[in-house]
């Protein structure tokens, strides 16, 4: 079923293309000439370049440099970003509105001059117009491509040669801020219009301590937790003769973690002051404590966490209260047990893939896990006998069941690496494999991070840097290399580069320290990459000029398709409808999803329930209606020809790829129709 | 071919007419917000450039012009919120070409710079040069549009709010301080496309006088103007001119003066209103600038006395009273640059205090509203002009010889005197109950006539607040910690009195 | 194809009607036609603005489907693509790219018939020299053309394939005296070669000339068909001409006549004789016409 809706784009191009070409147009498939098409093409051609339409490129260019005057960069390699996106995005809608104006109106325009009159009474097929008319228009596409193309390598080159040499100057001049001083560097040497490969993480953790290989167990500090992948299906618990619609059993949650004394922080002692405070009123039974540091510290609280379920997505299924483990203590060497009630097991049956979290609760203890600290346990028939349920299979490693998952705090810009001297503060691991790596020399790398910080530290006379240290540690040989220190601004890149030799065989981890008390840095999956290769501009440049002509492909295919029957400024308005319908669709998005239709009839305040029942159920049979349109239509999103340019990220062949697959996809069986249309028209005014 | 070039000439020619005509107008609003007087010309040419880009962008784009800006703004408050800031100033830069008229549009985007995106910043650096790129934006608007109330008063919150009082302030504070003095100038410009703002421009020369071109007058007194009346004379820093010159760079708070000063008199003389503020608010910031700007100079005076006796600066200002205070008279130091800075403070603090007064005097005549409490920082300026000017003269003393000594500890001796009393008067006045009162005072004197009573007889009255305080059951005394500060200086002044008559 | 295949071209029950939006009948072009034209021979068609010709034509070349009827063409079905091989078609106004100049615009045409280039590069200057535009204007672009230029060079596009069928739509309006000439001689010897030429005008002292048989057309009908020397021998009609009659005299000799029992008796001045036919026709199929007409060389029938 889902093949079939998830394709059915494709089902429908397929079946038109072949009963178009098969049913209607064989004999004139049979008379397909391509020297009539080129010739039909050329005269398209000719006709555009005669009435002066590339004329219209100069005015762009024009346009693009005064807007490009016009902009406010964060720094250098910004201004060129902008620069690149402004001639990328006018070069963009200049050749998608002079594509469309002009393929709307020729043929309208050759019906209703009568030029048509000596075309098809000559030997030519109808598809073979189309497709001529087609080709001539992408080849005036194609001249403003290049044309405008040309000038954005020459305006980039001019102003990145402009751009170094205003670096140069700064960087001589001396008078640059530490923050800035790394980046202008890392400008000048790897220039500003670059293309470069970039390979993200396959993994990140956050630990307490960096975990060495011999290691058992691996240790988090009590704000963070760890995950344990599970997959659960029926089969697993489901009693024999279990039939639809009987209560399945209670699971249960078999955990072990491990805890260690961990010195607390400065923040950690003054939030304990006040919980030992408060706790002495209910300790009875012990001895009484006086407030000095030493019994606080000595009188930590007993190790506690807090268990969650959660979905694939991270956020929360089964909340630590419908889990009855809010705050679970620890005792040395017993497991935690926790019962997932019977009425929550079929949630979890349902959304197949689920976390289980274990969160650190208490300050002042480490919390540790080994490879395998999660299963399930399923009643079985006979009674108190369970079945063993394992994590779900390690995708490395599909013989062991994934070991437990370390993460930070979630804050802001993700997982926090809280900063502060080195007992007191976590490290970050990103693991790489299979990482192209060079025999010798620095291998690039690229950072960027968003960073919080508690306020603290603000009234201080000096800046202070958020200060990173970066080492790297060899996964073959378990070496780690020296550190570097790296000092980024929050959600800014920072470059920095490597030793090729720490790195190995490109299976490594990168091990992350944050050195800057108050400062919180926030680690997501896609914050570092590794470069690694690089491409002239030019190709990457002429790759999303492609692209854009392959849109331009699909712009001309719809255009003509919508001129075959209608007037051309009707044409116009159709092929801008048909072009953006998809991208209208996805941009309403979720507030289309199931549940709109009782939002709009409680919005709109019909309290009469059987009122609000027809509004709502027409709405969503109206938004199911456009979702299933805008399958239908193609996606241009296909066709992001900038991001990646403008970012001096090479666009990946697989982009193009896609974009020709999108353009063909689509644009055949809209030449199909075109032709059928154009075949049982009277092309007499 | 003729017809169509026809066309452009007529095209461009009208360009060039919306633009003339635009300014005309410009002009004329100009000369009708400032009734008493006109433009000079000089001003009006660098506005029409500025503000060229503007007119071309809105008639080329004509009916466009609303849903792209409409775009612009939803685009760019997206970024903000999503934290990605990478077009965001491009986007606003946008929104201030095609939207050059619209006051609220400026102020918000000044303040959404100068606090919503320098918050986003992680170093101080980078958090200090968004606020600098907010003032530029605002400068940009006040070349466009001279002599608007909203915006000068807008670059006056700035350096006031953002760079003097937030909590980075120290940070910003000291850098203001650096960057305005004067520096060679810089290879790199703000026409260079990358370019970006980090710091300010200085405006003091190599002797700490404000560059000529800032002080110099752009608007012609109008004769019709009363001869006491006062009058914004174009010049960008006209109100820092008088306390020339700064060998110790300017401080946010005199800047800050500066620009609400100017603010108050378009309010008073021009008759304009502050589209968001009252104006009771913009007429008593210039007394609260000059105040602030004051306590600046009074920490930096501190500071410079306590580094050349080689004393450790404490964090707060209040724990640095105490610290030199039993300075004795034949104290030497190594450092004499410190002292000139120290006697540098300790000068202007008095004539920044008068000055200060008076401001707050000519705002009261107005606006009574907040009589009682302007009243109170009158009398504090009053005190602290004279602590300030003691610390001023026996610092010098400890340098000077003979008979200026003499003279110079004389009336040290004076001026602490005159702050102890005042001191205690505060605290009579403003800090302790009415009923307490009632039972102390004589009876001829009110709290109002607090003034009356003699030096001599305020700190016997003292005491017996303070009995009567600890007569009564514990409780909390919403006063204790003003009155703590106030006795601080108090005992400052006492053993500084202490020191001048041991040394006879 | 071979040329003994049938008729050149062959209508049975030809129709056409134009409907609204709506689909209703808006306009009855063509209703009814039986035509054949014979290999060879120079076939015109006649009729006023509005009878059906250019329908016929249309239908024919397949630029319009007709609503009941068949046609074939060179013994194929009308309109098919095969078939436009071996015709060759002027329209009414040369309805070309204007931004192509003469030779681009032979050459384009060429290649339609895929023509190979070598070919082209001779034929092309050779036809021009046929049509008689000379050097200079064949490097003119088209939208610079005057209207007799603009006829020859749609007339040579006409021929650039050598083509078996020529139909030719008002093939002299534009031209001037001397143009007509070598137009209709350029007629005449296209059929010495063999070819047949459909021709449609309503300038009859060309159709007159050149024209074999042919046929007139009036409100979508066919009024009539045949040899134009058949067509313009009218049996039962006897004309005198004489010289030298006064207005009374004339009176005299009409009543004379009608005494005879001759009928509907009209004296005239002398025209051309098939102008005298096409009148006729469409004076006959005008409704509510009861006065006599007037016979003139305007074009009539305008109702």
């Amino acid at each position: 079923m889902s093949l079939i809706n998830d394709n059915l784009g494709w089902w429908i191009a397929g079946a038109i293309v072949v009963i178009g070409l098969v049913g209607f147009g064989l004999r004139d498939l049979l008379r397909f000439s391509p020297r009539r098409i080129w010739a039909i093409s050329s005269v398209c051609f000719a006709e555009s370049i005669r009435r002066r339409v590339l004329w219209i490129t100069p005015l762009a260019i024009l346009g693009v440099i005064i807007v490009a005057q016009l902009q406010h960069p964060i720094d250098e390699q910004d201004a060129i970003r902008q620069t690149i996106k402004f001639c990328l995005f006018a070069t963009g809608l200049l050749v998608t509105i002079v594509v469309i104006i002009l393929a709307c109106t020729n043929l309208p325009k050759e019906i209703d001059t009568r030029v048509i009159y000596t075309i098809v009474t000559k030997p030519t097929t109808r598809l073979e117009i189309i497709l001529g008319k087609v080709i001539g228009f992408a080849r005036v596409s194609a001249a403003i491509l290049i044309i405008m193309g040309l000038f954005t390598w020459g305006y980039l080159h001019l102003r990145a040669w402009n751009m170094q040499r205003y670096i140069a100057r700064q960087l001589a001049s001396g008078d640059v801020g530490p923050a800035r001083k790394p980046s202008l560097e890392h400008y000048q040497q790897s220039g500003l219009l670059q293309a470069r490969q970039l390979q993200d993480a396959d993994s990140y953790e956050i630990f307490a301590k960096l975990p060495q290989p011999s290691d058992p167990v691996r240790w988090m500090f009590s704000e963070q937790n760890f995950i344990v992948p599970f997959k659960l299906g029926l089969g697993d618990i489901a009693p024999p003769n279990w039939q639809s619609g009987q209560p399945l059993p209670p699971l249960m949650i078999l955990a072990h973690v491990y805890t260690q004394e961990a010195p607390l922080t400065d923040e950690q002692q003054e939030q304990l002051g006040g919980d030992l405070l408060r706790g002495l009123g209910t300790d009875t039974g012990g001895p009484r404590l006086s407030t000095t540091q030493s019994t606080m510290t000595a009188k930590r609280p007993a190790p506690k966490v807090a268990v969650q379920i959660l979905d694939r997505n991270g956020y929360t299924l089964l909340t630590p209260n419908i889990l009855d483990a809010t705050s679970l203590t620890l005792h040395e060497g017993q497991p935690l047990q926790i019962q997932i009630p019977a009425e929550q097991v079929m949630t979890l049956i349902n959304h197949g893939r689920f976390f289980v979290s274990i969160a650190g609760g208490a300050p002042g203890w480490l919390y540790g896990a080994d490879s395998n600290p999660v299963i399930l346990l399923a009643p079985t028939a006979q009674a108190g006998q369970f079945n063993q349920i394992p994590p779900a299979p390690d995708p490395r490693n599909p013989n062991r069941p994934t070991p437990p998952i370390f993460e930070g705090r979630g804050g802001t810009h993700g997982q926090q690496l809280r900063g502060g001297p080195a007992e007191h503060n976590p490290v970050g691991v990103y693991r790489f494999h299979n990482v192209p790596v060079p025999a010798s020399g620095q291998v690039p790398f690229e950072m960027r991070v968003g960073i919080e910080r508690t306020g603290n530290e603000l009234s201080t006379s000096t800046d202070d840097l958020t200060r990173l240290s970066i080492s790297v540690r060899n996964l073959k040989t378990g070496v780690i290399g020296q550190p570097i220190a790296v000092t980024p601004e929050s959600l800014r890149p920072t470059y920095f580069s490597l030793p090729a030799g720490d790195l190995g065989d490109g299976n490594f981890e990168l091990i992350l320290r944050n050195h800057t008390n108050g400062h919180w840095v926030g680690l997501q999956a896609n914050s570092v990459f590794v470069v690694t290769s690089h491409q002239p501009f030019i190709a990457n440049l002429s790759k999303s000029l492609l692209i854009l002509w392959l849109m331009t492909l699909l712009v001309i295919i719809i255009a003509i398709l919508c001129s075959t029957f209608l007037s051309w400024p009707i044409a116009v308005v159709l092929t801008i409808v048909l072009l953006l319908g998809r991208w209208g669709v996805m941009q309403l998005g979720d507030s289309l999803g199931s549940g709109i239709g009782n939002q709009i009839a409680t919005d709109f305040g019909f309290s009469d329930p059987s009122q609000a029942k027809v509004v709502s159920s027409s709405v969503e049979a109206l938004t199911k209606a456009l979702t299933a349109i805008s399958h239908v239509l193609p996606d241009i999103s296909r066709f992001s020809a900038t991001e990646d340019v403008e970012r001096g990220v090479m666009v990946p062949t697989a982009r193009l790829y896609e974009s020709g697959a999108v353009a063909f996809g689509f644009g055949l069986p809209m030449i199909v129709l075109a032709y059928i249309f154009l075949k049982n028209k009277e092309v007499a005014p | 071919m003729r017809g169509r070039t026809s066309i452009i000439v007529l095209l461009i020619v009208s360009l060039l007419a919306t633009g003339a005509t635009s300014q005309f107008a410009f002009n004329r609003r100009q000369a009708a917000i400032h009734r008493p007087g006109q433009l000079a010309s000089s001003d009006t040419g660098a506005a029409s450039l500025a503000g060229m880009n503007s007119y071309a962008l809105a008639l080329l784009l004509g009916g466009l012009r609303g849903p792209l800006v409409m775009m612009l703004w939803s685009s760019s408050e997206a970024q903000k919120n999503e934290k990605n800031l990478e077009d965001f100033d491009t986007k606003v830069e946008w929104i201030r070409l095609l939207q050059p008229e619209f006051d609220t549009v400026h102020i918000f985007q000044i303040w959404n710079k100068a606090y919503n995106i320098s918050v986003q910043m992680a170093s101080l650096a980078n958090k200090y040069a968004t606020i600098l790129d907010a003032l530029d934006y605002a400068r940009k608007i006040d070349r466009q549009k001279p002599n608007d109330i909203n915006i000068v008063e807008a670059i006056g919150q700035i350096y006031f709010d953002k760079l003097g009082n937030s909590a980075e302030k120290d940070y910003y504070q000291q850098r203001v301080r650096d960057e305005t003095q004067w520096r060679p100038p810089e290879r790199s410009h703000p026409g260079d496309i990358g370019w970006r703002r980090t710091r300010l421009d200085p405006i003091l020369d190599q002797k700490g006088y404000l560059l000529s071109e800032l002080v110099k007058p752009r608007i012609d007194r109008p004769s019709n103007l009363p001869a006491d009346s006062e009058w914004n004379n174009g010049a960008e820093y006209q109100y820092l001119q008088p306390y020339q010159p700064f060998p110790y760079g300017v401080s946010t708070f005199a800047i800050a003066y500066n620009y609400y000063k100017q603010a108050q008199v378009l309010q008073t003389v021009g008759k304009q209103r502050h589209i968001q503020l009252s104006s009771m608010v913009v007429d008593s910031r210039p007394a609260l600038a000059l105040e602030s700007w004051g306590r600046d100079e009074w920490t930096r005076g501190r500071q410079a006395e306590l580094k050349a006796f080689d004393k450790n600066i404490p964090a707060e200002r209040l724990d640095m009273e105490m610290a030199t205070a039993s300075l004795p008279l034949n104290a030497t130091t190594d450092q004499p640059e410190l002292i000139d800075a120290a006697l540098y403070s300790y000068q202007l603090i008095p004539r920044l205090c008068h000055d200060s007064i008076a401001e707050f005097r000519r705002h009261l005549l107005s606006y009574s509203t907040n009589f009682w409490t302007y009243m109170s920082h009158i009398d504090e300026l009053q005190a602290i002009a004279d602590l300030t000017q003691a610390d001023h003269d026996y610092l010098a003393a400890l340098r000077a010889t003979g008979k200026e000594r003499e003279q110079l500890l004389q009336s040290a001796g004076h001026s602490y005197a005159a702050a102890v009393a005042g001191y205690r008067r505060i605290i009579l006045k403003y800090y302790v109950d009415q009923p307490i009162l009632d039972q102390i005072l004589p009876n001829d004197i009110t709290k109002e006539t607090v003034d009356k009573i003699p030096a001599g007889q305020l700190q016997s009255l003292l005491y017996q607040v303070q009995r009567i305080l600890q007569a009564r059951p514990p409780g909390i005394n919403p006063h204790t910690e003003d009155v703590a500060e106030y006795h601080s200086y108090i005992d400052r002044g006492n053993l500084r009195l202490a020191q001048i008559t041991a040394g006879h | 194809m071979s040329t003994s295949n049938g008729e050149a071209v062959q209508t049975e029950h030809l129709s056409k009607v134009y409907k609204d939006f709506w689909g209703r009948d808006k306009v009855r072009a063509l209703d009814d036609l039986n035509l054949t034209i014979h290999r060879g021979e120079v076939f015109g068609l006649l009729g006023p603005n509005g009878s059906g010709k250019s329908t016929t034509i249309k239908l024919l070349l397949g630029l319009i489907f007709a609503s009941r009827g068949r046609a074939s063409v060179l013994g194929q079905p009308a309109g098919s693509t095969r078939i436009n091989e071996r015709i060759g078609f002027l329209p009414e106004e040369s309805y070309l790219y204007r931004f192509l100049n003469g030779e681009e615009t032979l050459r384009f045409y060429g290649r339609l018939f895929r023509i190979p280039s070598r070919d082209l590069k001779k034929r092309v200057p050779a036809l021009l020299d046929t049509v008689g535009l000379d050097e200079k204007s064949r490097k003119r672009k088209l939208r610079e053309y005057s209207k007799g230029m603009a006829r020859r060079i749609g007339l040579a596009q006409a021929l650039i394939n050598n083509p078996d069928l020529i139909l030719l739509d008002e093939p002299t309006t534009g031209l001037d005296p001397i143009g007509t000439r070598e137009m209709k001689d350029l007629i005449l010897s296209l059929k010495a070669q063999g070819k047949t030429v459909l021709l449609c005008s309503h300038l009859l002292a060309d159709v007159q000339d050149v024209c074999d048989r042919i046929t007139i057309l009036f409100k979508g009908k066919m009024q009539t068909i045949g040899e134009v020397r058949d067509l313009l021998q009218v049996k039962d009609i006897t004309q005198v001409q004489t010289r030298g009659l006064n207005d009374s005299q004339i009176q005299e000799v009409r009543q004379f006549m009608s005494r005879l029992g001759g009928q509907d008796t009209t004296i005239t001045h002398p025209t051309t004789t098939l102008e005298d036919l096409f009148v006729r026709i469409v004076r006959e199929n005008t409704p509510g016409s009861g006065t006599p007409l007037v016979p003139s060389t305007g074009t009539p029938g305008e109702g």
